[in-house]
């Protein structure tokens, strides 16, 4: 039972990880750390630092990000990540395509519990 | 600056070599993602501010790193929505159900049916736009207003039905439907209080309210196309601005030279002449000259209710009808506007006609036209005298209103009308000679009583109105004939000119197909530029075929014929009841000494100028006389230069826009007061037609009253038309007019050489004899040289201004059949009505004919003789 729900929670991470990306650039730009901090405080999540990079660099090559370098005054260039329209197009099909699934799915349970 | 100990570093080695294998084997960029790492352990312990980082401090933060994993599943790679969508199934979505409701119910008929009701009800009785104002003019915006309910339709039936058309498409329409919507409903926002009252407490004015509620429908539409845009994971409609700034922009740009229109005609009839400038300027850009036009004709936004959102509707037609020649440089009536299903205007106004009976020619009338054409003329070229009847056939074919036909025919160069018939019934009824005011107001009297009249009145110098009504309904002839007595104008002492009459201003229609028959005979070889075919019989020489109107239009049109030059002096006369006129007809010229000595050259800049300035420049700039010149450009700003300096004069035309149509009052009254400094001088004007004037002529003709001999005013006109300002000095002896016979360039060049006495001038002084003095070793001309005379006479008489001279006037031109400023000609239904207004048909027996009686005469002996003769030889 619990291997069921442990392999189910890895299928939903990963599925769900790169919509967390956008998701989190799509209000505003962010440099790499914060980026990646702001994920994986999110709680449930269980994604670690080194995981996101690689993920980052291929939404790059895939055009749903773009990055530029920035002279940090405390520290290091950031590099900072935005979402290109591509990329922006893509988080509303996401959202769209998780919330009519999910609409679906509590109408389901609606319909159940009204019978 | 932070230190990494050598364990530091080499565990970040060791962490780095084992990431750079496992990023390896995917397609992922290793080195991008080791410097991202690199740059994040970097930030992370700079954020700690450690000065040495150990390797105990660098395997706490690899350890929370995490080794990279290179099995990230692969984004979706992005594509049209509709594709990608996995939604998009033909398969019944949750909000169906709300289209079956008040929404959609509101759709149909607020964002459908209404709009297509108020379009059709709009189309088939205009009465938005004889009200308050056309929101259809032109089938584009019939197009544009029609997208609403068929945009709306689309977008309803795409989400109540699933499309398989991209919601891009549908998007953009919709957006193309709201920009309508919008528009409209601005439009109609000044409307909406009065469409809200009439529903309100009337129950009708729906279709006011038309682009509002339709505006909303379109937004209902918009707002369920979202749901149809987010069941294809979409967030948003796309394409929304394209839509809403293709449907608002076009309606914007389709109005803006409306827009313009009104905003420039309020400013052109502005009392301070800057305002005015700006506006005339914005209407000569950007304004619609068709609804200048309309509002010319009275077709447009008359207010029968007077409610007016222009605020141009207090603008009279007549002074709408100055600003189009300034705008346009043509008159008015030039042209009618467009009639079409949309153009077809108030037909109760269309068909009125506010200028009959009046004195001017006023606009084109539908449906009356010019039918045929048919000029007959003898010439006798050693008098230099001839005589011409035109005679003209007009028709309405104007199912149940009357017309009058009216024209302004320009006359040759010192020309009469005398003969005036009218054919009744198909019997041919002479006209009566009276005074002026007297067979007007005979003519006025009959026309009230939709009786049959014709009257000729002098409209200038040279210039006669024709005004002949009822052409009666649905294809209803009138028949009129105009007989003018005419002198030649010589070119030299061997040609003698007829500059062929022409119809200068009209309300009827006359297609480019319209031809003038013309025959013309004399007593010497005739020739014309004109395609006419030359003959000669016996002594007799003719010349004939056919002209088009364009043809005879042309400044230049005449016709030539060789006469004796040995024959200087000629004399006629007329038989009355108790009396024999006589007159004596000397050939003066002048050659070898200049008239003047000075002249300035008044240059009209109006539009249709541009075309003769450079042969004016080219001309004046190399002139050799013996006098001075100063030109005046007659544009919106005097500007005066001597003719020596050829520069500013090109600068002079250069600086001239060749806009619209110019005022050229006060152009020729700056030119009267430089040429009055000169005892001997002459204002030579070259211009375009001018159908209106702005100002009164009075200063102008203050002048030459105070100065009765003061400069002489010469004009040249360059294209046909009215000229207000020529008919405004009738009655000033120092105005004359240029017999045009050639291209502008050579007619410029012929009247200089004239006025430095380089080319003589031929002038026939006509004087009354007694009968018993004429000498019969002269010989005798045709009887239209008495009437010449009689013509002069009356101008003479006229020009005395006294009241016994304004009888004599009257007394001669009525005594000898003339139309002159002092008298006019008549033809009215039956004696009963000639009674009434003290006036008598002439004896037919008096009036002049083609052939003239002479001739006939002459005719009738030859045939006689040739008779005779043949039966002679027979009996041999």
């Amino acid at each position: 039972m619990q291997d069921i729900f442990d392999n189910w929670i890895i299928q939903v991470r990963k599925g769900i990880l790169e919509l967390t990306v956008l998701t989190a650039l799509a209000d505003k730009d962010r440099y790499a750390y914060e980026l990646v901090k702001s994920i994986t405080q999110i709680p449930g999540l269980g994604i670690s630092e080194g995981t996101i990079y690689p993920l980052l660099s291929r939404l790059r090559v895939q055009g749903l990000v773009a990055t530029r370098l920035e002279e940090s005054p405390e520290g290091p260039a950031r590099k900072y990540y935005s979402l290109t329209k591509e990329g922006k197009e893509t988080l509303h099909m996401m959202d769209a395509y998780l919330d009519s699934i999910l609409k679906g799915v509590h109408a389901l349970r609606n319909r159940k519990e009204e019978k | 600056m932070t230190r990494w100990t050598n364990g530091a570093e080499e565990l970040w080695q060791q962490f780095r070599n084992e990431a750079r294998k496992r990023l390896n084997q995917s397609d992922i960029d290793a080195d991008e993602v080791l410097d991202d790492l690199q740059r994040h352990i970097e930030t992370e312990l700079n954020a700690q501010k450690l000065e040495v980082v150990t390797a105990e401090d660098m395997k706490k933060v690899l350890n929370r790193l995490e080794l990279p994993q290179a099995n990230t599943p692969k984004a979706p790679v992005p594509a049209s929505p509709a594709a990608s969508s996995p939604v998009i199934e033909k398969q019944k979505l949750p909000y169906h159900a709300m289209l079956s409701s008040l929404g959609g119910f509101y759709i149909i008929v607020f964002g459908v049916l209404l709009p297509v009701a108020a379009a059709t009800f709009e189309l088939l009785t205009r009465l938005c736009s004889t009200v308050f104002f056309d929101p259809l003019p032109t089938i584009w915006h019939v197009g544009l207003f029609l997208m609403i309910p068929v945009f709306n339709l689309g977008g309803y039936c795409a989400v109540k039905y699933g499309t398989k058309d991209s919601i891009r498409k549908v998007g953009f329409l919709n957006g193309i439907a709201i920009g309508n919507a919008l528009f409209y409903t601005l439009w109609f926002l000044p409307i909406l209080p009065f469409s809200g009252i009439a529903v309100t407490f009337m129950g009708l004015g729906l279709c006011g309210l038309a682009p509002l509620l339709s505006f909303i429908a379109c937004l209902i539409v918009r707002k369920r196309l979202h749901l149809l845009a987010a069941a294809q994971n979409l967030r948003k409609v796309p394409l929304f601005w394209p839509g809403f700034g293709c449907g608002f922009g076009i309606l914007l740009l389709l109005i803006v030279p409306a827009l313009f229109s009104v905003i420039g005609l309020n400013m052109a009839v502005s009392v301070q002449p800057a305002v005015q400038n700006r506006g005339l300027w914005l209407l000569r850009n950007f304004s619609s000259k068709r609804y200048l036009l309309e509002r010319c004709y009275n077709t447009r936004n008359v207010k029968p209710f007077g409610i007016d959102i222009t605020g141009t509707a207090d603008i009279s037609s007549e002074k709408i009808r100055g600003i189009y020649y300034r705008v346009t440089g043509k008159s008015f009536n030039t042209e009618r506007p467009r009639t079409s299903f949309l153009h077809r205007g108030n037909a109760w106004i269309d068909d009125w006609d506010f200028e009959q009976a009046g004195d001017v020619v006023g606009g084109q009338l539908r449906n009356l036209s010019l039918v045929s054409s048919q000029m007959d003329a003898n010439l006798q070229a050693d008098g230099a005298v001839g005589y011409l009847e035109w005679i003209m056939v007009f028709q309405n074919d104007h199912l149940w209103t009357e017309r009058e036909a009216r024209c302004q025919v320009q006359l040759p160069p010192g020309g009469v009308v005398s003969r005036l018939t009218l054919w009744i019934d198909g019997q041919e009824c002479e006209a009566a000679f009276g005074g002026r005011e007297q067979t007007k107001g005979a003519y006025k009297s009959v026309v009230q009583r939709r009786r049959d009249p014709v009257l000729v009145t002098t409209k200038g110098p040279d210039q006669v109105l024709v005004q002949c009504f009822p052409v009666p309904s649905n294809s209803g002839k009138m028949k009129v004939r105009l007989g003018i007595s005419f002198p030649l104008d010589l070119v030299s002492s061997e040609e003698a000119l007829l500059q062929l009459p022409y119809i200068n201003e009209r309300n009827f229609q006359m297609p480019p197909t319209t031809e003038h028959r013309l025959w013309i005979e004399a007593d010497g070889p005739l020739s014309a530029k004109l395609g006419l075919t030359a003959e000669s019989t016996e002594g007799k020489y003719a010349i004939r075929g056919a002209v088009t109107n364009a043809q005879l239009e042309q400044q230049a049109a005449s016709v030539r014929v060789t006469r004796n030059p040995q024959v200087s002096s000629v004399w006629a006369k007329r038989e009355f009841d108790n009396e024999t006129v006589a007159v004596l007809q000397q050939l003066h010229n002048n050659k070898g000494r200049a008239l003047i000595e000075k002249a300035v050259v008044v240059v009209d800049t109006s539009k249709s100028m541009a075309s003769h300035i450079t042969d004016i420049a080219n001309v004046i700039t190399t002139l050799n006389v013996d006098f001075n010149i100063d030109i005046v450009a007659a544009n919106d700003t005097l500007k005066t230069t001597a003719f020596a300096d050829k520069n500013e004069l090109k600068k002079l035309f250069h600086k001239s826009n060749f806009k619209g149509g110019k005022d050229n009052l006060p152009a020729l009254v700056h030119a009267w007061d430089i040429a009055s400094q000169s005892a001997n001088a002459a204002v030579i004007w070259i211009h375009s037609a001018q159908p209106h004037i702005f100002d009164e002529v009075d200063p102008l003709v203050q002048r030459w009253n105070r100065r009765p001999d003061g400069p002489k005013l010469i004009h040249i006109q360059t294209s046909p038309g009215p000229n207000v300002v020529i008919e405004s000095l009738d009655g000033i002896q120092q105005v004359d007019v240029f017999s045009r016979s050639a291209s502008l360039k050579d007619d410029l060049g012929r009247l200089f050489g004239q006025l430095n006495g380089t080319v003589p001038t031929y002038k026939f002084v006509r004087q009354e004899i007694l009968p018993t003095q004429i000498d019969t070793s002269m010989k005798q001309a045709s009887s239209h040289i008495v009437r010449l005379w009689a013509n002069e006479k009356v101008q003479t008489m006229r020009a005395k201004r006294s009241n016994a001279g304004q009888s004599e006037a009257k007394a001669i031109a009525v005594k000898h059949q003339l139309v002159t400023p002092v008298s006019g000609a008549v033809v009215l239904e039956n004696a009963e009505q000639y009674d009434q207004h003290d006036l008598r048909p002439v004896d037919p027996e008096t009036v002049p004919t083609i052939p003239e009686p002479a001739t006939i005469m002459l005719l009738g002996v030859g045939g006689l003789i040739a008779v005779h003769f043949r039966k002679k030889t027979h009996r041999q």
